[in-house]
């Protein structure tokens, strides 16, 4: 494993523990908002192609 | 080859995420969809290498983002309706955070570099370790630590966040800047 010690630069100094938890927030909740159901369409693919003859999902 | 139930319910129990990080690497909802209805169709269509019992989700992911770095990121990321795009996606909000404050993440994040996005929304969002995170990307473990710290860095300043003292004022001075309304 690598054990070598971060390199930091001038603009790659660790930030804070507060900065770190604010933008892990955001992003959680700007992913969280784009989590919807699993659209019918990506079930329906999988159930057609489930048969190898490709038999149509039931209407 | 009929498909296996466990391993359906699985894929499909996957999408959710894989749309959401299709969505985040593509900046664009229907071209996320086709990314997504591409790697089930490719999954399926390489099912066989697939190992029962070993994570699906990862499976999935790295599919997704070898399919789209080939193929779509020689389309032109649309960057500038990025906001837009994610905005028309936010039919629901945490309440801690404003509709704004996550417009101007989701315009901030398009901004990152495709490697250090990427990093960052497995690690930070989906809930991939370091590990799983480079195997989907991959690179080594130290790379992707690497990007994940200059992608928060990298927020960071474009978010104006310095100290927590600052989130109030600093909101207020950019609603002013971008026209925004802060009520």
């Amino acid at each position: 494993m690598d054990k070598r010690p971060t390199k930091k630069t001038k603009g790659q100094a660790a930030l804070g523990r507060d900065i770190q938890a604010k933008i892990g927030q955001q992003l959680r909740a700007y992913y969280d908002a784009l989590i919807e159901p699993t659209p019918e369409r990506f079930a329906d693919l999988l159930r057609r192609l489930d048969k190898p003859g490709g038999k149509e999902p039931p209407e | 080859m009929s498909l296996d139930d466990t391993i359906r319910d699985s894929m499909l129990a996957a999408v959710p995420s894989l749309r959401a990080f299709a969505i985040s690497l593509c900046g664009n909802v229907d071209r996320a969809d086709d990314l997504v209805q591409e790697t089930l169709l490719r999954a399926l269509a390489n099912i066989h290498s697939f190992q029962p019992g070993t994570n699906m989700p990862a499976w999935l992911f790295t599919i997704l983002r070898n399919l789209f770095r080939s193929e779509y990121r020689k389309r032109r990321r649309e960057v500038e309706d990025a906001d837009g795009s994610y905005a028309e996606t936010l039919k629901t909000y945490p309440a801690q955070t404003s509709h704004m404050e996550l417009r101007e993440f989701a315009a901030a994040l398009a901004t990152l570099q495709e490697d250090q996005r990427e990093a960052l929304v497995l690690v930070g969002a989906s809930g991939f370790s370091y590990e799983e995170a480079a195997e989907i990307c991959g690179c080594a473990v130290g790379t992707i630590k690497s990007r994940v710290n200059r992608a928060r860095i990298r927020l960071a300043r474009l978010l104006a966040i310095e100290d927590p003292s600052d989130f109030g004022p600093d909101r207020a001075t950019r609603a002013v800047l971008t026209g925004d309304d802060v009520a």
